[in-house]
């Protein structure tokens, strides 16, 4: 007999011997394990690094961090590119400038956070890539999740304008109550493997620094392999959805544009700098058009595309240190001058 | 319904609240029959029509059989029979396949073929109940069984929910004696732990390392050889848990209500060649095909070609019965081939009275590496993409570079550790016992604390995206 067959037996045996209260137990204790669990989800969502970690960051700045005026919105491009503490030394007047950039952050996911920023906020800095622009659903729905998980509910305005651009099924997720915020929120226990394995491959990570650096969160230094970078040029998606800007992401900027008049407030978006192989086809197009939008809201448009040379980039989208130097000074430059 | 769904949960309470109170055996059952209907309509209610028509043209052949004694007569209902089951399959699971193929081979030769294509749904589960039905007739046919007079019961062996839609195929033989005895409702902890188990293996393993698989697979061309392989290992391992955790679950609901259904898997990835695979995986189907198509055809009485023959055809339609696609045509002859060669290497070599751990050790990873060959030739439908995940696999690049994955997005490294838990719960099942039996036996503190950590684990491994059972589309 083999062993399963004796672990079949034993189990056909428990089936009719076993008393049925210490199956109940059983029960009951699996009962108290799910519970448990559903207690625990929160803090460890809290206390395990993961990729949207620094959104916590992000929401108790703009609380509780000494009031700034100057803030950087965007993806992980933006952590990478921009180091707010060099802005702030090259711009007139030397004002405090944060980079509330985070992995995977698109326009709608910054929009939600406007209405939030401390009165001091003179300018905002908002990197938006082209294909962000022409995208017509929301951005990850697990951002708006974990924002929440972080204690940062959106505004019913904020809402409003995000269904009438995406409609309602598009950011359900946003009405989600909490308990099933809760439940959601498991993604980061998960992550703790993803996390490690990420330290494991690659040793210049500094994820600390990404989940709490309020100024040049860049997680990463090293520039990737060779045939990896040609793996990447290969898998790149260069052609896009038609319109330069989605029926979804002109409504956000109509709605931007009016934020910024009504605060009196500097508002840029900029599309920022790409390795040569990853410029999308029509660039130039694309950029006229989301230009012209920009310009017939109220809001300043600028293409740093191609601010950077290749060997800036430590892959098709990401700076090296020096880039970042570089692509900051071209946005000082920029936002001193015009 | 799936078996990890709160509908399901809400079904079974309710179910079981309900036979609590009612006394009568008969009642019990029919209340049983009703909720196996529902259980099934669940998915679409014009389902039950097909799975009607079958319950009613076998039980009244069943009928006619135990009265009719001319031959002629009696391999005439046979064949009415197998001709009614096995055209509801060919009609709702085989037809499109069918005039796409000769639509595709008529352009190929230069016609003009666009024929209408069927819109109708494959009802879940059809190809189980069909071979319920069929093993039921073909014993009676046979004088092998005696003729079911109960309506009630034999409508109750095809439908039984917790194996209707996705197995083990039960056999006449085997489940219309249990339904002979009255339904008795039973809490152990044995049951418990199975469920336990079965949950753990197709919520926590299957659906968590399925995800990658489909991500993977979608693009194969975009992976180095080394993501091609966890990826295809994770598919073996997916569609082990996915479709043995549905087993386990169907095994201890079925002893919850006093029956024995049959064991399906018995731990395949042991296997050291390839007949012994086939003993351990799906056991009621390669059984089935066993007794209902490879010993009829002639099995290895008739010489070694017949013999290899007989394989071949049997394997083949036993590819063709998980699903209308060339692929699965594929995978049964590619399957057939191994049994085959395997068969042919002992006939050549002589059985060996011992084997040494070595030998052992080559011939279960010959075995395992031709397994995950057909694993791609299973899960990759797209022939251009299915030829190059085959040759990255086949043909290893060297290519590390796995930082470049995205990782956080694909779950890489929860995948990887998700494939490492398995292969040590595997492996300490395989040489201490079944982890939940050992739980269900051990003593009282010890059995609480480990429940309530594999139901802590559920919670925080839930995976993120529900996914039904493999096998519900076969």
């Amino acid at each position: 007999m083999t062993r399963t067959h004796l672990a079949e037996s034993v189990t056909s045996q428990r089936l009719v011997m076993a008393p049925p209260f210490r199956a109940a137990l059983l029960l009951a204790s699996i009962a108290s394990g799910i519970a448990a669990g559903f207690l625990l989800l929160p803090v460890l969502f809290r206390l395990i690094p993961n990729d949207l970690a620094r959104i916590a960051t992000v929401v108790d700045a703009m609380e509780h961090a000494p009031p700034p005026a100057v803030v950087i919105f965007g993806d992980s491009r933006g952590e990478s590119a921009v180091d707010a503490a060099q802005l702030s030394r090259s711009l007139p007047g030397k004002p405090l400038a944060y980079n509330f950039c985070w992995h995977g952050q698109r326009l709608d996911h910054s929009f939600v956070l406007y209405d939030r920023l401390p009165h001091s906020v003179r300018t905002v800095i908002n990197l938006v890539s082209l294909q962000d622009f022409s995208q017509e659903t929301p951005g990850d729905l697990r951002i708006y999740r974990a924002m929440r998980a972080y204690g940062f509910n959106p505004d019913a305005e904020a809402m409003a304008t995000l269904e009438t651009g995406f409609g309602r099924p598009s950011i359900a997720s946003l009405y989600d109550s909490e308990a099933r915020i809760r439940w959601e929120s498991r993604w980061g226990v998960r992550h703790l493997f993803d996390t490690g394995l990420r330290y494991f491959v690659r040793h210049d990570l500094m994820l600390e620094r990404e989940r709490r650096d309020l100024f040049f969160p860049t997680a990463y230094t090293r520039r990737i392999e060779s045939a990896a970078m040609a793996l990447a040029i290969e898998n790149y998606a260069h052609a896009l959805p038609a319109p330069s800007v989605s029926h979804s992401k002109t409504i956000l900027m109509e709605k931007l544009g009016a934020w910024a008049k009504q605060r009196s407030c500097r508002l840029v978006l900029v599309i920022p700098a790409v390795h040569s192989r990853g410029v999308v086809d029509d660039h130039d197009r694309r950029v006229a058009d989301v230009t012209a939008l920009g310009r017939s809201v109220g809001i300043e448009v600028v293409d740093l595309s191609h601010v950077l040379p290749d060997d800036d980039f430590v892959d098709l989208e990401h700076t090296t240190s020096e880039g970042a130097r570089k692509f900051t000074m071209a946005l000082a430059q920029y936002c001193g001058h015009s | 319904m799936l078996f990890h769904t709160p509908a399901f949960a809400v079904f079974i309470v309710t179910l079981v609240g309900v036979l609590l109170i009612v006394r009568s055996d008969d009642l019990r059952k029919l209340i049983l029959l009703g909720a196996s209907y529902l259980f099934y309509m669940w998915w679409n209610p014009i389902f039950v029509l097909p799975l009607l028509t079958t319950t009613v043209i076998d039980y009244q052949v069943g009928r006619m059989l135990e009265h009719e004694e001319r031959p002629r007569r009696r391999r005439s209902l046979l064949v009415f029979s197998l001709i009614a089951n096995l055209g509801l399959l060919a009609y709702f699971k085989y037809y499109n396949f069918f005039i796409e193929s000769v639509s595709a081979a008529a352009h190929a030769a230069g016609f003009d073929f666009s024929p209408v294509l069927s819109r109708l749904i494959l009802p879940v589960g059809i190809s189980f109940y069909t071979f319920h039905t069929m093993s039921y007739t073909i014993d009676v046919y046979k004088r092998e069984i005696p003729v079911c007079r109960s309506p009630l019961r034999f409508a109750l062996f095809i439908t039984f929910f917790p194996v209707l839609v996705a197995g083990p195929i039960l056999r006449a033989r085997q489940f219309l004696p249990e339904l002979e005895r009255p339904i008795r409702l039973r809490l152990t902890p044995g049951i418990v732990m199975l469920i336990v188990r079965g949950l753990a293996k197709k919520v926590l393993i299957a659906d968590n390392v399925g995800g990658f698989a489909d991500v993977i697979f979608k693009h194969p061309e975009r992976w180095p050889s080394v993501i091609i392989w966890l990826a295809t290992i994770a598919f073996a391992v997916q569609i082990y848990c996915d479709f043995s955790g549905y087993s386990d679950i169907a095994r201890a609901l079925a002893a919850a209500f006093g029956f024995e259904i049959p064991l399906n898997f018995d731990r395949p990835y042991a296997a050291h060649n390839p007949s012994e695979f086939w003993r351990r995986w799906h056991i009621s189907l390669s059984t089935w095909l066993r007794d209902y198509l490879y010993i009829p055809l002639g099995g290895n009485r008739n010489g070694q070609l017949q013999t290899y023959r007989n394989l071949l055809i049997t394997m083949l339609l036993g590819g063709l019965w998980h699903g209308a696609s060339w692929n699965f045509v594929l995978w049964g002859l590619l399957h057939g081939t191994m049994l085959s060669v395997h068969r042919f290497w002992r006939e050549w070599r002589g059985e060996a009275k011992t084997v040494g751990r070595t030998a052992q050790f080559v011939s279960w990873i010959a075995l395992q590496y031709c397994v995950l060959v057909t694993w791609i030739v299973f899960r990759v439908t797209d022939t251009q993409k299915m030829f190059i995940a085959l040759r990255k696999f086949v043909l290893f690049d060297w290519n590390f570079h796995i930082f470049n994955l995205g990782l956080g997005e694909n779950s890489f490294g929860f995948t990887i550790a998700v494939l490492t838990a398995f292969i040590l719960l595997h492996y300490a099942g395989w040489r201490w016992g079944e982890l939940d039996a050992r739980i269900a036996g051990a003593p009282l503190p010890v059995a609480v604390f480990a429940c309530a950590l594999i139901a802590m684990s559920f919670v925080f491994f839930w995976p993120m995206a529900e996914k039904p059972f493999i096998y519900f589309q076969f």
